[in-house]
């Protein structure tokens, strides 16, 4: 049985956030080449503020309009369509036969991945902006009613809930033990998973929109007062912070061992992420907000337009005049580019 | 381009069909089009409130400064909470911060926050701001449902991360998203009818949230210029950040944001909802307004105005923004000159000469005549503290 939605079945699989849970940025053993083309298009008949996920042969898109599609790879054409009772900001995630996501009504659905029929619900106050994360068959979520959840993945049964300080749009970070979350009161709150006791909790200057990506005992993750903070995962204590220009609402991405993250003074930045010594920073739009993702030869984030940079130098090395997001992260599948864009458009590339 | 058009664009690829009001056939050395009559339709039996514009304390400007209130782009939330109590004190000759809100607020309200997100995340309504509003409007006994931030687009919104940064429980609504045309999230039967430039949908329609939901608006509108009215401050931020279909009133070089702001921030129950207005001057843009990302026009001053009076309060903004414009050797916002005029976005955002459109600060004159307010310098009760 499938435990988290960490495990891709396929080589291709994207099933959550940034990939999978570790939030390696979904880097695969795969080139990625400047597209030449758009295989097709699919319009989702409303403002995409998430990301796609990939699982097979369905490419899973939320729309803010309430629509969660569910596209056939193959061909570009809807399979099937969940009308939700409000708008999706929520990327959605894999597990199993489910498909799960937030929605602005409070809850989280799972929606069963062959036939897009409801499974279950799980009910909070508020909207869930956040990406619903499953580890050892439990599914983790953020509220805007301020509080985070674990449910029953297979059934949605609340296990348990913890309020923090403030809305959480952060999605969490599941480690096997621990859960990792940025909230909006300032703070970056490590849980124990079994039970939502808070383990720390550390503060920063502002409110937090970014999602943390745990390596190597390290939590990474942006804040609203401008910093990119590293800390110690055990203990909550600073390691190391970067002051960017502005605030930061993306998220990193890791791989090796270097740390991929945007900031809204419209630079992406790379980090060593054992010490947060800058390898480079290029300037790749007015504003950045969404994460970063990491191929074998590129990083490619969406800041107006869809950009590839060299992960050694942080050269542009391609763009794509489409692809304009928020939140949105290309998936990088072996020999295509799927791209949501913020006006709905939806984009097979290659 | 700029970054609403920008984050359009780069969405479908074809920026060029996306900039609005870019009319090759209409040169700066035209003559301007006579402007067309205005039809208004607001609430037709709805009872004029004595709160509403220009309000309490008719002509009427707090102004304080503190230029630690922001350091190097970062807004020190204890001193703006000292900032703004001290003016709301001022302007109601209170002697306590409650009471000075209690003249505005009632427990039973349900409290509209109008933001003002348009330039975010370099200019905006500062998240730290509408914390101490929201605390304020709390304090009063208005339960945090009852409070509802709100703008036009819901990806601004997003842009700014308010809703990461505000308190639980207050509503954040984005009336619409950038990319849907039609009328919901607007009230069909209130509207302002005009053809400006022959455009095939000519009514612009009040957001529903304003007519049916709040029952008072705080208006907090940021200090910038603008590419057409000239100053965008409190009267552009409630008309064009209600009113549905405003870019059309704007095609370069002409722009009839003057009379139309004024008329709009008229129609009820708008004028009568919108009882306070709170500038945030922690930044100040002094040229490429109202969606510039570009530092080296905007200024940190640090500065917090509150009026009832949004025609005193833009006619004090105006006059703030000629003097950063002629301290930088920047023309005068009045300026219409025609050799000026670029269709160029870049040139536009980087060259403080240069502009989209003849600029129209007489808008906010206008609006005094219409009743809204104060608009003589000399007659505005200007306190700065």
């Amino acid at each position: 049985m499938t435990t988290e939605t960490s495990t891709p079945k396929a080589l291709g699989d994207w099933p959550t956030l940034l990939g999978d849970n570790a939030r390696t940025g979904g880097q695969r053993k795969h080139q990625t080449h400047s597209p030449e083309k758009a295989v097709w298009q699919f319009r989702a008949g409303g403002a995409v503020r998430s990301a796609p996920v990939l699982d097979d042969d369905l490419l899973v898109v939320a729309s803010v309009s309430g629509v969660v599609h569910a596209i056939e790879v193959a061909t570009g054409t809807s399979k099937w369509k969940f009308r939700a009772p409000g708008p999706v900001h929520s990327t959605p995630s894999l597990f199993g036969n489910a498909i799960l996501f937030g929605c602005d009504d409070g809850k989280v659905y799972a929606v069963d991945r062959h036939a897009g029929s409801k499974l279950w619900e799980a009910s909070s106050q508020a909207e869930v902006w956040s990406s619903p994360v499953v580890r050892n068959g439990v599914a983790f979520f953020g509220s805007a009613d301020g509080k985070l959840y674990a449910a029953d993945a297979a059934t949605g049964h609340a296990k348990w809930s913890r309020e923090l300080g403030g809305r959480i749009y952060s999605t969490v970070y599941a480690a096997e033990n621990a859960l990792y979350v940025g909230c909006g009161d300032g703070k970056i709150y490590c849980l124990e998973a079994e039970s939502g006791k808070i383990l720390w909790a550390t503060p920063t200057g502002n409110g937090i929109d970014s999602s943390p990506a745990v390596v190597d005992d390290l939590v990474l993750i942006g804040s609203e007062d401008f910093f990119v903070y590293s800390l110690n995962a055990s203990s909550g204590e600073v390691r190391w912070k970067y002051e960017t220009g502005l605030g930061i609402a993306s998220s990193p991405a890791v791989s090796g061992d270097v740390a991929v993250i945007g900031s809204k003074d419209g630079f992406l930045y790379a980090f060593e992420f054992h010490t947060g010594k800058l390898r480079w920073k290029t300037a790749v739009g007015e504003v950045v907000t969404a994460p970063p993702v990491i191929a074998d030869d590129a990083i490619c984030i969406q800041a107006g337009g869809l950009f590839a940079l060299d992960p050694s130098s942080g050269k542009i090395v391609w763009r794509a005049g489409l692809g304009g997001a928020i939140q949105s992260v290309p998936v990088l599948a072996p020999d295509t580019i799927y791209l949501a864009s913020l006006n709905g458009e939806i984009y097979a590339l290659r | 381009m700029d970054r609403r058009t920008f984050v359009k664009a780069g969405c479908i690829g074809s920026a060029s069909l996306l900039i609005q009001g870019l009319d090759p056939g209409l040169r700066a050395d035209t003559a301007p089009p006579a402007p067309p009559p205005v039809e208004l339709h607001g609430l037709a039996d709805y009872k004029a409130s004595p709160l509403g514009m220009p309000g309490l304390f008719p002509g009427r400007v707090i102004e304080v400064r503190d230029q630690k209130a922001i350091v190097r782009n970062r807004i020190s939330q204890p001193i703006v909470h000292q900032l703004l109590e001290r003016a709301m004190k001022e302007l109601t000759g209170e002697s306590s911060a409650r009471d000075a809100w209690a003249k505005f607020i009632e427990p039973t309200d349900i409290v509209g926050i109008k933001i003002n997100p348009s330039g975010a995340p370099a200019c905006c309504s500062s998240p730290e701001i509408i914390r101490e509003i929201i605390a304020a409007v709390r304090s009063l006994g208005v339960p945090p449902r009852n409070i509802v931030v709100y703008d036009r687009y819901s990806y601004e919104i997003d842009l700014g991360s308010y809703q990461a940064l505000l308190p639980t429980g207050v509503r954040i609504v984005g009336i619409q998203d950038a990319f849907t045309s039609g009328v919901v999230g607007y009230e069909p039967n209130l509207y302002c009818d005009a053809n400006f430039f022959g455009e095939w949908e000519t009514r612009s329609y009040m957001a529903s949230v304003v007519a049916h939901e709040v029952t008072k608006i705080i208006n907090v509108p940021t200090m910038k210029d603008h590419s057409a009215s000239g100053v965008t401050g409190a009267l552009k931020n409630l008309a064009y950040g209600t009113f549905n279909n405003v870019a059309r009133t704007h095609r370069t070089p002409h722009s009839f944001t003057n009379p139309v702001i004024g008329l709009m921030c008229t129609v009820e129950p708008l004028r009568s909802k919108s009882v306070l207005h709170i500038m945030d001057g922690m930044r100040q843009v002094w040229h490429g307004g109202p969606l510039t990302q570009v530092q080296d026009f905007i200024e940190q001053p640090g500065i917090l105005m509150v009026s009832t009076d949004p025609v005193a309060m833009d006619t004090i903004e105006l006059e703030a923004i000629e003097k950063t414009r002629s301290v930088h050797g920047a023309p005068s916002l009045w300026q219409h000159d025609a050799s000026s005029i670029t269709p160029d976005m870049k040139a536009f955002f980087h060259d403080a000469t240069r502009n989209l459109f003849f600029r129209q600060p007489g808008h906010i004159a206008a609006a005094g005549k219409l009743g809204l307010g104060v608009a003589e310098l000399k007659q505005i009760d200007h306190r700065l503290l």
